[in-house]
C-alpha cells in the first residue's frame, strides 16, 4: 500500500467502511509521514464536525419574496451571441440599429496635473500590486520616508 | 421527467414542493425555502465566513433556483441539485478581496461581531471559522458539505461534480492545512 | 416550400450554434475561473519558502519568505535601484503619521489579492496559455491575461505545473513592464520557525478604525456630509464595496508637541468619517475616498499636497498624479474632498470624475 493508497484509507476507516485492516495498519506502522495521519485527521474531524456556525437571520423570506416579485431586466447577450443573433437577422432583411448616448456629464471638472514636488503624496494613493508587507516596508523605510 | 426513488427523510417531498411551485401552487416554494434556509445559510457561511455576507448569498441562491426550477429534471435528488447551485454561486463570490479583509477586522476586532446570527457562538466556534478561511473557497466547500451538512463522499462528489477520489484528496489537502490551526483548539462538551 | 424550410434550417442552425456557443463560453468561463482561482490561492494553500524579487523596471526589492497556510515571515534580503543615499527633498513630514494613512489609501488591501473577482475577471479580461517556462527550477505554464476594454493593465503568469503556484507575476501597461514578482528560489517544505498571520498595514497603535458597510445611498446619512457618488463608471467596472469609516485618534503628547509646532493655533481633532467606495472590473481597481473639507483630519493630511483652488473660472479643479502604476485625483466639491484612484490609465478615470452624483 502506498502512502496515496493510505491517505485514502483514512477516510474510509473515518466513515465506518470496511478496509482491508492488516494491511491498512501495516502501512501504518511502518510509514513515518503516515503515522500520525489517522489521529491528527480523527481529532479535526471531531473539532469540524463540534463547531457552530449562526443562525440564519430570520428576515431573509421577504426580502426573497420582493427579489422575486422584481421585474426581471433582459440579460444583456455576450458579444458573440449578440453578433449570431444580429447577423440572423440581418440575414433575414432586418436593420438593427443601436445608438447609445453617452449620459450628460454633472461635474464641470478642469483637470490639472498636480506640481511634480507632490508626486510622493499622491503615489500614497495610487493602488500597488503588493501590500506593503514587512519586506517592503523595511525598504520603504531604509529608501523612502523614514522617521 | 423520470425521477429516482427518493430517500424516506423527505427527498418525496422535495419533489411533490417542486411539481406543486411548477403548477402555480404559491406557498410551495416558501416551503422548499424554509426546509433547506440553515443548509445553505450555513454552506455559504463556512464558504464566505461572515453572517452579512452569507445572508446575501441566501437571497441570491433562493431567487437563482426560483429561476431555474424549470429546469430541473429530477435525474438527481433536489437537494443535491440545491447545495451544487449554492455553492458553486458562493465560490464564485468567495474571492471579493474587500470581503476578505473586512470578515478578517471583524472577527478579530469583536470576537464575535455578527449582528447577522442569532445563536450566541462561543469563541472556539470563531477559531474553527478563521482556521477554515485559511482553505481555499473549494475546500471550505467540500469541508462544509462533509463536517457541517454530514453528505457521504458520494452526495459530495455528486454535488460538486467530482470523482470519489478527487474528494477524498482535497479532504486529505484541508486537514493538512488545518492540522496546525486546530491544534490548539479544545471544543466544550456539546450542550 | 424549399427555400421556406432552407430558411428555418438556416434559422435554426445559427440559433443553435448561438445557444452552443453561450454554453460552450459558459463552461469555458467556469474553468478560467477556476484555473485563476486556484493559482491566486495557491500562495495561501501551499506552504513555501524561498527567495523572491520583486519592483519595478529601475528597482528591485528581494526577500526571503516562508509561509504557511495565511501566515508567513518576511525578512529583507537586499535591494538593486537607483535610489542612492542623497534623498530628495521630501514634502513637510506630518509628525505622527509615515506616510499617506492607510484608512485613507483608497481600496486598502485590495492589492493583497490579485484576482478580486473571478467572474468579473473572465468577463472582462481573456487569458490564454501562451507556453512554458522554467522558474526557480520548476516546469511552469505561462498565461497572458489581457483585458478586454482599453486602459487596463495586462498580466503574465508563470504558474507551476504540478500545483499552479504563481511562481513569476508580471504587470504590463503602454508603459511597459509596471511591476514583476518572481520566485528565484522554491521550496514547498513546510517551513519551521515562527509565522505570523498577515496583519493589515501598521498604522500608529492610537489610531482607531470602525468600519461599517453600507449602500451607497446611505453613505451621506452616516457620513455626516455629502458624498458623491460616481453615476458613470467605466466599462467592465463594478462597485463591489461601500463603507463609512469612523476615524478617532489619542494622540500621544509628544507628537502634539511636534504637531504644535505645525499647528501654533491648536492641534486639530483627527476625529472624523470617511466614505470608501471601491470598484473593480475584476482585476484592476478604483477607489473613491471622501472626507470633509472641514475635517480635522483633512486640515493634517492636506499638509502633503501643495495648495490648490477648489474651483477656477466656475469649473472644479480636479488635481491630476500618475506614474507607471496608475492615476490620482483629488478635487473639493462643495466642502467635500473626493480621491479617485486606480491602477488604470487616466482615459478610464476622467469621464468618471465627471460624473459625480450627490447621494
Amino acid at each position: 500500500m502506498n502512502c496515496e493508497t493510505y491517505r485514502d484509507r483514512v477516510f474510509d476507516v473515518l466513515a465506518g467502511r470496511p478496509v482491508d485492516r492488516p494491511t491498512f495498519d501495516g502501512h501504518r506502522s511502518s510509514c513515518a509521514s503516515c503515522a500520525g495521519l489517522l489521529e491528527g485527521i480523527s481529532e479535526n474531524e471531531r473539532i469540524l464536525s463540534g463547531a457552530r456556525v449562526p443562525a440564519a437571520p430570520a428576515d431573509l423570506w421577504p426580502r426573497i419574496a420582493a427579489a422575486l416579485a422584481r421585474p426581471v431586466p433582459a440579460r444583456r447577450p455576450r458579444g458573440l451571441v449578440f453578433a449570431a443573433a444580429a447577423a440572423a437577422l440581418l440575414a433575414a432583411g432586418v436593420v438593427f440599429f443601436s445608438a447609445a448616448r453617452a449620459p450628460r456629464p454633472s461635474l464641470d471638472v478642469a483637470i490639472v496635473d498636480a506640481s511634480p514636488d507632490s508626486g510622493r503624496a499622491f503615489t500614497a494613493l495610487v493602488p500597488r500590486y503588493e501590500d506593503v508587507d514587512a519586506g517592503l516596508a523595511l525598504a520603504d523605510t531604509l529608501f523612502r520616508f523614514g522617521d | 421527467m423520470s425521477e429516482r426513488a427518493e430517500r424516506a427523510d423527505g427527498g418525496a417531498d422535495d419533489a411533490t414542493w417542486v411539481r406543486r411551485h411548477l403548477e402555480g401552487d404559491p406557498d410551495a416554494f416558501r416551503a422548499l425555502y424554509e426546509k433547506y434556509r440553515e443548509k445553505v445559510f450555513a454552506s455559504a457561511y463556512r464558504i464566505v465566513g461572515e453572517s452579512h455576507a452569507a445572508a446575501d448569498l441566501v437571497q441570491e441562491i433562493f431567487v437563482k433556483i426560483h429561476g431555474e426550477l424549470r429546469s430541473f429534471k429530477f435525474e438527481s435528488r433536489f437537494s443535491t441539485w440545491l447545495f451544487r447551485v449554492a455553492v458553486n454561486h458562493a465560490l464564485n463570490k468567495a474571492s471579493e478581496l474587500a470581503r476578505h479583509a473586512r470578515i478578517r477586522e471583524r472577527i478579530a476586532r469583536d470576537g464575535r461581531g455578527d449582528p447577522g446570527g442569532t445563536r450566541e457562538g462561543r469563541p472556539v466556534d470563531d477559531e474553527v471559522q478563521r482556521a477554515i478561511q485559511a482553505l481555499s473557497p473549494k475546500l471550505r466547500a467540500i469541508v462544509g458539505l462533509r463536517y457541517l451538512e454530514g453528505l457521504s463522499y458520494e452526495e459530495i462528489a455528486e454535488v460538486l461534480e467530482i470523482s470519489i477520489g478527487t474528494v477524498k484528496s482535497r479532504l486529505f489537502l484541508a486537514h493538512e492545512t488545518l492540522r496546525p490551526l486546530l491544534r490548539n483548539v479544545t471544543l466544550e462538551g456539546k450542550e | 416550400m424549399r427555400l421556406r424550410v432552407a430558411l428555418s434550417a438556416a434559422a435554426f442552425a445559427l440559433g443553435a450554434s448561438a445557444i452552443s456557443w453561450a454554453v460552450w463560453t459558459d463552461s469555458r468561463d467556469a474553468r478560467t475561473a477556476a484555473l485563476l482561482e486556484e493559482i491566486e490561492s495557491a500562495e495561501d494553500r501551499i506552504p513555501h519558502s524561498g527567495v523572491r524579487e520583486m519592483g519595478g523596471p529601475a528597482e528591485t526589492v528581494t526577500l526571503r519568505i516562508w509561509a504557511d497556510g495565511g501566515r508567513r515571515r518576511v525578512e529583507f534580503a537586499g535591494y538593486r535601484g537607483g535610489r542612492s543615499e542623497a534623498r530628495r527633498p521630501s514634502p513637510p513630514k506630518l509628525p505622527f503619521f509615515r506616510s499617506f494613512p492607510s484608512f485613507l489609501r483608497p481600496g486598502h488591501g485590495q492589492w493583497r489579492r490579485r484576482v478580486k473577482d473571478y467572474g468579473l475577471t473572465v468577463r472582462n479580461y481573456e487569458v490564454e496559455r501562451t507556453g512554458g517556462a522554467t522558474v526557480a527550477g520548476r516546469e511552469a505554464d505561462l498565461y497572458d491575461v489581457r483585458p478586454r476594454h482599453p486602459g487596463r493593465p495586462s498580466y503574465r503568469i508563470a504558474a507551476d505545473r504540478e500545483n499552479r503556484f504563481p511562481l513569476r507575476f508580471e504587470v504590463h501597461n503602454a508603459a511597459g513592464t509596471v511591476f514583476r514578482t518572481e520566485f528565484t528560489e522554491i521550496s514547498y517544505e513546510r517551513p519551521s520557525g515562527r509565522l505570523e498571520a498577515r496583519e493589515a498595514p501598521p498604522g500608529p497603535s492610537w489610531v482607531k478604525v470602525d468600519r461599517e458597510e453600507l449602500p451607497s445611498s446611505r453613505l451621506s446619512g452616516r457620513a455626516g456630509f455629502p458624498v458623491w457618488v460616481p453615476s458613470r463608471v467605466p466599462p467592465g467596472f463594478e462597485l463591489r464595496g461601500s463603507e463609512v469609516l469612523d476615524v478617532r485618534a489619542d494622540i500621544p503628547e509628544a507628537a502634539r508637541e511636534a504637531a504644535r509646532r505645525l499647528f501654533p493655533g491648536a492641534v486639530p481633532d483627527v476625529a472624523t468619517k470617511v466614505a470608501h467606495l471601491n470598484y473593480t472590473d475584476g482585476l484592476a481597481v478604483l477607489s473613491v475616498v471622501e472626507v470633509s473639507a472641514d475635517s480635522g483630519l483633512w486640515k493634517l493630511v492636506r499638509n502633503w499636497l501643495p495648495a490648490a483652488p477648489a474651483e477656477a473660472g466656475g469649473k472644479v479643479v480636479a488635481r491630476r498624479f500618475q506614474d507607471r502604476f496608475g492615476a490620482a485625483y483629488v478635487m473639493e466639491v462643495e466642502r467635500t474632498v473626493v480621491l479617485v484612484a486606480g491602477n488604470v490609465s487616466p482615459d478610464v478615470i476622467e469621464p468618471m470624475i465627471r460624473n459625480f452624483e450627490r447621494r
